[in-house]
């Protein structure tokens, strides 16, 4: 998994019936200082993300059919999780009050 | 999945059975500030309905061989949706 921050949002309407009803982010990817990593990615929001939020970006191949109950599910990147801080050697290198 | 946008079309006559009907789309990857990035790639628009110049977003890997129940497909990019609209707070809506 990988720590990630939300950029953007995205409306769709054209689109795979898994992806119906799911909120879908452009989401950067960070490096453990807060700094960019990559460029962003389209995922689907699991937690209730909002912009400029950390969250944790993941999804091996077949996690979205676990994790929404369906199917078939083209979908390979998720946001699992709202990050509150990540600690490194014993200090805090980042917090959610560190999102702009 | 990533952001692109479709830069051409690609026709073959003769492929594999489970791409029957279906179109390819030359892509290129986008970024966060619809900059392109890296090289353009080949995906499978399975609906038939992308066109040059719209921005789609596309999944890769695993994923991307079954998106329909019992039709699996040797593909490794696959167009999952058309993007209407993308809001960033650098840019705004558009």
């Amino acid at each position: 998994m990988k720590l990630a921050r939300v950029v953007g949002n995205i409306v769709s309407t054209l689109k795979h019936p898994a992806y119906e009803g799911r909120k879908l982010m452009l989401v950067e990817p960070i490096a453990p200082d807060g700094k960019s990593a990559g460029p962003a990615t389209v995922a689907v929001d699991y937690v209730g993300a909002g912009e400029g939020e950390l969250v944790l970006l993941g999804g091996a191949p077949g996690a979205a059919r676990v994790v929404f109950g369906i199917k078939l599910a083209p979908i390979k990147d998720m946001v699992m999780g709202i990050i509150d801080e990540v600690e490194l050697n014993g200090e805090i290198v980042l917090r959610a009050t560190d999102s702009p | 999945m990533n952001l692109a946008t479709v830069i051409g079309s690609l026709w073959a006559t003769q492929k594999h059975h489970s791409f029957t009907g279906m179109k390819f789309c030359v892509l290129q990857p986008l970024d966060q500030n619809r900059q392109p990035f890296g090289k353009p790639l080949i995906a499978v628009d399975p609906d038939n309905n992308v066109g040059r110049g719209e921005t789609v977003f596309y999944v890769e890997g695993g994923d991307a061989a079954e998106i329909w129940e019992n039709h699996s497909m040797p593909s490794d990019a696959t167009i999952v949706g058309i993007v209407d609209s993308l809001s960033t707070d650098k840019k705004g809506e558009s």
